[in-house]
């Protein structure tokens, strides 16, 4: 008869309070679970991978020397989303956000060329640049509800903990945000 | 039947799956009924799928490597007692900061001083006709405790992440421990109760400043952060 191997796994609440005691096996077991996820949302707000994987680590020891910080009570990817975004804002508002827009053109430039015609069907990674150029062209509270809710699969009450606002703003900000992007996609097809 | 303005406004919902059952009934049947909404929702759901097109990288493994270093170092800690988790730093600045305090005060206010100055000290008359003679050296004593100890409180208070009453308790014992030996080498003139008495205020100043200060400062960080 084989062994049971179904283990339950702890939640991420309860690892966090084991970080807090000292156990490194459980600190290395929430980096797996969410370094992925943390590092799309931080590398799709602010567009640079280097300064992506800068404010991936910063978010993990942030969340190490803050450890005793954490409330049993608190959902963990609140908290660790909550450090993540305000990292992302903070190097975002120092950031010289001219290499952004001269980027930007010349995405643009290249993925709406007039003499493919407009009924051309872009090609998987045009269309990726046209949607990564268009989101990040949005208003930056929408750009960010966007993001957390579609790629990185947060629920809006979690979202509007992260971001200090509610629940209702969360959707209306995500609503105004996939109308604008529906309204630019349009001319692609 | 619900306008479709309310409507429309729930389609970024449902695609992201956030409505609750009644509410995933109610624009379903709306959408059965509405040609119009029901071609919003198929541009919405367009744009939805478009969106899975902007793809990203993972992150490298070299971050995992540097952020562990770290963690291994910073959990270490919680299991150590908390005099050792103490920046070597911090020790040696207290203790020089005991020492070089302690010669300062020596060189430029001699004790002989010290004693002419409480003995003949405007509130002096004050004092000690209602309240003990040791009351002045003792409040003296405190602020030869108190004051060194917050001022290098204030440059090393940020290198205290936890813990900050109980390390500023051992810093301050730390630097009355060093301070008194030297006070009762450098002032033999003093009458042995006195000493006593200015040593106690050198003490109390010493542990109420230390963890005072620290622990201040840090909750300023903390609030601040």
């Amino acid at each position: 008869m084989q062994g049971n191997t179904n283990k339950i796994q702890p939640t991420d609440e309860l690892l966090m309070l084991d970080v807090q005691k000292g156990d490194l096996g459980a600190f290395e077991a929430l980096y797996e679970r969410y370094n992925k996820q943390l590092f799309h949302f931080i590398l799709r707000f602010v567009k640079e991978r280097s300064l992506a994987e800068d404010i991936l680590q910063e978010t993990f020891l942030r969340l190490l020397k803050g450890k005793k910080r954490f409330r049993k009570d608190s959902r963990f990817s609140t908290y660790l989303f909550t450090i993540a975004r305000n990292l992302c804002l903070d190097t975002l508002k120092s950031w010289e956000r001219k290499h952004v827009f001269i980027s930007q053109e010349n995405h643009i430039e290249k993925a709406t060329d007039k003499s493919k015609g407009p009924d051309k069907i872009l090609e998987k990674t045009e269309m990726g640049k046209v949607i990564q150029n268009e989101i990040r062209a949005l208003p930056q509270d929408q750009r960010e509800v966007l993001i957390l809710s579609k790629y990185s699969g947060l629920s809006y009450d979690e979202i509007a903990r992260i971001v200090n606002n509610t629940p209702t703003a969360v959707k209306q900000k995500a609503y105004r945000a996939m109308l604008s992007l529906k309204q630019k996609l349009k001319k692609f097809g | 039947m619900m306008r479709c303005e309310i409507i429309k406004n729930d389609i970024p919902s449902l695609l992201a799956g956030e409505l609750t059952g009644d509410e995933y009934s109610r624009l379903l049947r709306h959408l059965e009924a509405c040609g119009l909404c029901c071609t919003e929702m198929s541009e919405f759901e367009k744009t939805w799928m478009y969106m899975d097109r902007w793809e990203v990288e993972n992150p490298s493994s070299a971050i995992k490597a540097k952020v562990m270093a770290v963690a291994k170092d910073e959990l270490e800690e919680v299991h150590m007692p908390w005099w050792a988790t103490l920046p070597r730093s911090v020790i040696f600045q207290t203790v020089l900061g005991a020492l070089g305090f302690s010669m300062i005060i020596y060189l430029i206010f001699p004790y002989n001083k010290i004693i002419n100055l409480c003995e003949t000290l405007i509130l002096k008359s004050a004092f000690f006709a209602y309240f003990p003679k040791g009351l002045i050296y003792f409040a003296l004593g405190l602020l030869y405790g108190l004051v060194p100890i917050s001022t290098s409180g204030i440059c090393f208070s940020g290198r205290i992440e936890d813990n900050p009453l109980v390390k500023g308790l051992g810093i301050g014992a730390i630097f009355a421990a060093f301070l008194i030996p030297l006070f009762i080498l450098q002032c033999p003139q003093f009458e042995a109760g006195l000493i006593f008495i200015m040593a106690l205020g050198i003490i109390t100043g010493a542990l109420s400043g230390g963890p005072g200060t620290i622990w201040l400062l840090t909750r300023v960080k903390m609030e601040t952060s």
